[in-house]
């Protein structure tokens, strides 16, 4: 006799199509690709904003209304041969449909820029060599856009009340702006500004004195932190996220897993977190066609000429 | 209608989620008032007033529209009775922006009160297009395209060839900007005043003999 198949493949595929065809999605995709499709204001490594924003937010949303669009017919839905646990396990792999798709956006944003413009000057990347300008170009938005969505599955078992993914959007939103550009203004070399600027989901590594479409930065501040050890943070993060949405209606063995997993998770985050903070960048550096300097953060920015 | 079937519509309201929705708007206005001369003030505020119009999309919330449609109680009447609960949101969004505003300051805070009325009533259009659409509480959806639509309206000026939608810093409030909010207030009033028909009515009744 044939051994069963596993219901998570199925399911996962189920979900992943209801993902991608959710309206809001595509919206949002669309929306990241037309911003996308051209120089993304004067900063190159602003870029992240776009799909973290799109499709990581937008996407948290989506994944929150999937999880909780059962809800009306639990008592059927608990009555199918296939456990909570399995069903949040295929939601949180539907989540790689909109990794994937700040995957697309990213490289598309690559490829308009080697295609349509000239490159921009050296100094414009601040002090990030050239593999931490990947990681913030390519990798960090694609986390970003799976562990929000994760995020969103968490949200739709946990919180029932009305607008809590909204809620909790908006929540995130202001934490990683807070935590990106809040350090600089009270001294970002000091401990507390280091560690605030890298306890965050989301985070800036620029500031710079240009402002619109047009103008090429002439003075690019490079914040604090470890690009790299940021990204095994917040993909430990994003397997908290979907621990927390795992350990919802779990029991037995299955939740004695996700338990252990949590801690395993909880702790590569803590450590990823104190070497982000403690192997980056300690102090900001000014970048300008003179050279590097290191800077006072709470001194501004020259006004561009 | 009679006023006690009125305040029994009002009492049917969502009122925790507006309530909390409002909270929620004015603890991000604090810490736009916190950070006022900082760089964050100005989204933060955006953010608060992208949030009074989510909350203001609850206000129609009926999960029980079906029935009541089917009683003597008229679905613009209801409408009616609910409308003012836009206030609130309304009034918490404009009273944050003029409490921000500082006369002698650079930014003109006042010039946001207009987002903050075309924020809520997106909302309210919002929601009574997806309740035309069979939806009967369309609140979590319509309010998360209502404060999209606003922050991005606001935050990004896809528009900004043409008219400024926050124009904080200009001498004068320009009349474009004046005319696109009344644009949207009398787009959103008239999506209103379309989808709240009552359902099964048809628009243009002809009498026969």
């Amino acid at each position: 006799m044939p051994a069963a198949r596993s219901p998570l493949v199925p399911l996962a595929w189920i979900e992943a199509k209801r993902f991608a065809r959710h309206p809001l999605f595509l919206t949002g995709f669309v929306l990241a690709l037309v911003f996308s499709g051209g120089e993304y204001g004067p900063a190159e490594l602003d870029h992240q904003f776009v799909p973290a924003f799109f499709v990581g937010l937008f996407g948290l949303v989506v994944a929150a209304r999937l999880t909780a669009s059962t809800r009306r017919s639990e008592a059927v839905v608990d009555a199918a041969p296939v456990s909570e646990t399995t069903r949040t396990a295929a939601l949180c792999a539907a989540c790689l449909v909109p990794a994937a798709a700040a995957l697309i956006v990213v490289v598309f944003f690559r490829l308009v820029l080697a295609i349509f413009y000239d490159p921009r000057p050296a100094y414009s990347y601040g002090v990030f060599t050239t593999g931490e300008r990947y990681v913030i170009l390519l990798v960090l938005p694609v986390i970003a856009c799976l562990g929000a969505p994760l995020l969103g599955v968490a949200v739709g078992r946990w919180l029932r009340f009305p607008g809590a993914p909204l809620l909790v959007a908006v929540a995130l939103f202001v934490w990683g702006m807070l935590a990106g550009y809040r350090p600089s203004q009270m001294g970002a070399s000091t401990w507390p500004a280091r560690i605030l600027h890298m306890l965050t989901p989301y985070t800036a590594w620029i500031e710079h004195n240009g402002s619109g479409d047009l103008w090429v930065p002439t003075v690019v501040r490079s914040l604090t932190g470890s690009p790299a050890w940021f990204a095994v943070w917040t993909l430990a993060l994003c397997a908290l996220a979907a621990c927390a949405a795992l350990l919802h209606g779990a029991e037995g063995r299955v939740r004695r897993a996700v338990v252990r997993a949590s801690c395993v998770a909880g702790a590569v985050a803590v450590t990823s977190l104190t070497l982000a903070v403690v192997t980056g960048y300690s102090v900001t550096h000014d970048s300008s066609s003179e050279g590097t300097v290191v800077s006072d953060s709470r001194t501004p920015l020259p006004p561009h000429p | 209608m009679s006023a006690s079937v009125g305040r029994a519509v009002l009492r049917a309201a969502p009122w925790p989620t507006l309530l909390g929705g409002c909270v929620a708007a004015a603890a991000l206005f604090g810490i736009a008032a916190a950070l006022r001369h900082g760089a964050l003030a100005f989204p933060l505020s955006l953010l608060g007033l992208g949030l009074c119009g989510a909350t203001a999309a609850y206000v129609l919330d009926e999960a029980s529209a079906e029935v009541e449609d089917a009683t003597p109680t008229g679905r613009r009447a209801r409408v009616a009775w609910r409308l003012p609960i836009a206030l609130l949101p309304f009034a918490v969004g404009a009273a944050a922006v003029l409490m921000l505003d500082d006369p002698g300051g650079a930014a003109g805070w006042d010039r946001l009160v207009p987002v903050a009325a075309a924020s809520v009533a997106c909302g309210l259009g919002v929601a009574s297009a997806l309740r035309r659409s069979g939806r009967l509480a369309p609140g979590d959806l319509a309010s998360a395209i209502a404060f999209g639509l606003v922050f991005l309206a606001v935050a990004f000026e896809p528009l900004d060839a043409w008219v400024s939608l926050a124009p904080l810093e200009s001498p004068s409030y320009p009349l474009a900007t004046a005319l696109a909010w009344a644009l949207v207030l009398l787009s959103c009033a008239a999506v209103l005043a379309a989808c709240e028909r009552d359902p099964g009515r048809p628009a243009n009744r002809k009498e026969t003999v």
